[in-house]
């Protein structure tokens, strides 16, 4: 990055950026420091230190059975997105057809209809066939909320690939299949592969469209937390949600180490 | 315009384009427009359907109802107001920073984005609850404690903290674009960095303010948790009373009416900043 020849100086900006920083972080320091807490209730602890609401997790097996439930929904729902919006981009990016921008709003539209109805209309469908599988209609409306984010970063790193590399592997007698597996494939694997992170995140992170279609069966950690959140008043939420931002803080280094976290937002 | 050329018009597009469509008319098309459609219906004492705008009615006279909406739409502008103007200046420091600083603080902001927003609000819960750390500050040094959750300024601090990093991420993409030439010539006619400020970067940061305001005021509209964490039963929003009213009252009707009112106002938000944005981008190349 080139230095700006247009520079606005003064201690102005930084104070803000400063002060917006520790806007966006400080909650997570207080979140932190309160799951160390020794007291019943929410409150920063000043003396002692107590692994008190660790231990208590255990008795709480809620937690771990949403945790896993939460990870499998993820990683299902994860990777019928990136197949699923793979191909969706690769048809959108490449190929002339009818109805073609139809698909691309399709494809997109779930990051503008609000989750809640999303949820409802699922919930309202299934409950209408009689079909009461929890963990299939969160799959469902899963696999529906995150394929949009595969088909942007998927479309964005078939953008800049020059499609006469794979023609020149045809001239060379590749089938059509084996040059996209082995020219193409290699090349947008990265925008794949962060599709499917953010697809992963999004799904692990889901409320608002999960609290409609979970259930005893089939219940998942945000929604537990929430639950629990939502009637007391304890550190062991806080205690919860410090391990699910250790699980976030290893997601966000893998990706800055393999990627760079920029690049993926952008 | 595309660039590629050579985008074949084959039915191969059909082809890939295939499994997802079919997925989505299964679980995404056919439950929407089932919803639609039974917003429009409501059974009589027989158990027939029949057409009838009762739940419309309801949601439009009522003015129960139409605070819900009117709270909605206030907390969401709120929320991207505030936004905006705390992101702008992060912006536009980011955007002359030295690349490793900018990578760091760019990290800073963006990972708030990565945890889950439940924590989050919990965080703020913590911060700013009745006996939370904000409060027994307040008290510590013997001032009176005051009510900072459980009311609007709760929900907008939860929902600022939730979605500044969009905004940020947005401004920086369009303030990073601005050629400095522009900016230093500006600056050589005579005008003062304020009036660089405001007759230069703002207007050719418009399209990345609207992008971020249009991805922040429909999130902020449309989300569940946070209200109800933050804004309790006192401040209730759209999204809460929809999920209220189909899991604890049963009355999908009302719900899925409510669910396409909230929809129809998200639309149109977008709707009406898309043309604004691309009227503007038309007259910045004319001109």
């Amino acid at each position: 990055m080139s230095q700006k020849a247009y520079v606005l100086s003064g201690p102005l900006l930084p104070i803000w950026t400063s002060a917006v920083v520790f806007f966006l972080l400080a909650p997570l320091v207080v979140v932190t420091l309160v799951s160390f807490s020794p007291f019943d209730y929410l409150s920063l602890p000043t003396t002692d230190f107590s692994l008190k609401w660790y231990r208590r997790l255990a008795e709480h097996p809620e937690f771990m059975s949403g945790a896993l439930h939460s990870i499998l929904l993820a990683t299902e729902a994860a990777c019928t997105a990136v197949v699923l919006g793979t191909l969706t981009a690769l048809a959108i990016v490449r190929y002339r057809f009818p109805f073609r921008e139809m698909v691309r709003g399709i494809a997109t539209a779930p990051l503008i209809v609000p989750m809640v109805m999303t949820g409802l209309a699922i919930l309202m469908m299934f409950s209408s066939l009689n079909w009461f599988d929890q963990h299939f209609r969160l799959y469902a409306g899963h696999a529906i909320l995150t394929l949009p984010y595969v088909v942007r970063t998927v479309s964005a790193s078939l953008t800049g690939f020059d499609m006469n590399q794979e023609l020149a592997a045809r001239n060379l007698g590749a089938s059509p299949f084996a040059a996209f597996m082995r020219i193409t494939l290699p090349q947008i694997t990265s925008g794949v592969f962060a599709g499917g992170v953010f697809a992963f995140i999004v799904s692990f992170d889901n409320v608002g469209l999960s609290i409609f279609l979970v259930g005893a069966q089939f219940n998942i950690l945000p929604v537990e937390l929430f639950s629990y959140a939502s009637y007391s008043n304890d550190p062991m939420a806080a205690a919860v949600s410090v391990l699910m931002i250790l699980f976030s803080v290893v997601a966000i280094a893998l990706l800055e180490y393999c990627f760079g976290l920029r690049r993926l937002m952008a | 315009m595309q660039r590629n050329s050579q985008t074949t018009p084959t039915n191969l597009g059909w082809l890939f384009s295939l499994p997802a469509m079919l997925f989505f008319s299964a679980f995404f098309l056919l439950p929407l427009g089932a919803l639609c459609l039974r917003s429009f219906f409501e059974t009589t004492s027989a158990g027939v359907w029949v057409f009838s705008l009762a739940t419309y009615k309801e949601i439009f006279t009522d003015p129960y109802h139409l605070g819900l909406l009117w709270r909605t739409l206030k907390l969401s502008a709120m929320t991207t107001c505030v936004s905006i103007l705390l992101a702008f200046p992060v912006a536009l420091h980011l955007r002359q920073m030295s690349s490793r600083t900018r990578a760091l603080v760019t990290l800073a902001v963006l990972s708030p984005l990565l945890t889950s927003v439940i924590v989050r609000t919990l965080a703020w819960m913590v911060l700013l609850g009745p006996q939370g750390t904000i409060n027994r500050t307040l008290i510590s040094i013997g001032w009176q404690p005051y009510q900072l959750m459980y009311n609007d300024f709760g929900v907008v601090v939860g929902l600022t903290h939730v979605f500044l990093g969009y905004m940020i991420l947005s401004l920086m993409a369009t303030l990073d674009r601005i050629d400095d030439n522009i900016l230093l010539a500006a600056s050589n006619l005579g005008a003062n960095r304020w009036a660089v400020l405001w007759h230069v970067m703002i207007p050719l940061s418009l399209p990345g303010m609207l992008t971020g305001a249009v991805l922040v005021f429909t999130m902020s509209a449309s989300t569940y948790a946070t209200p109800v964490l933050l804004g309790g039963s006192k401040a209730k929003v759209l999204a809460t009373e929809i999920y209220d009213l189909a899991i604890n009252y049963l009355e999908f009707g009302l719900a899925a009416g409510m669910a396409v009112v909230l929809l129809l106002v998200v639309a149109l938000v977008v709707l009406c900043v898309t043309r604004f944005v691309e009227g503007g981008r038309r007259r910045v190349i004319f001109e």
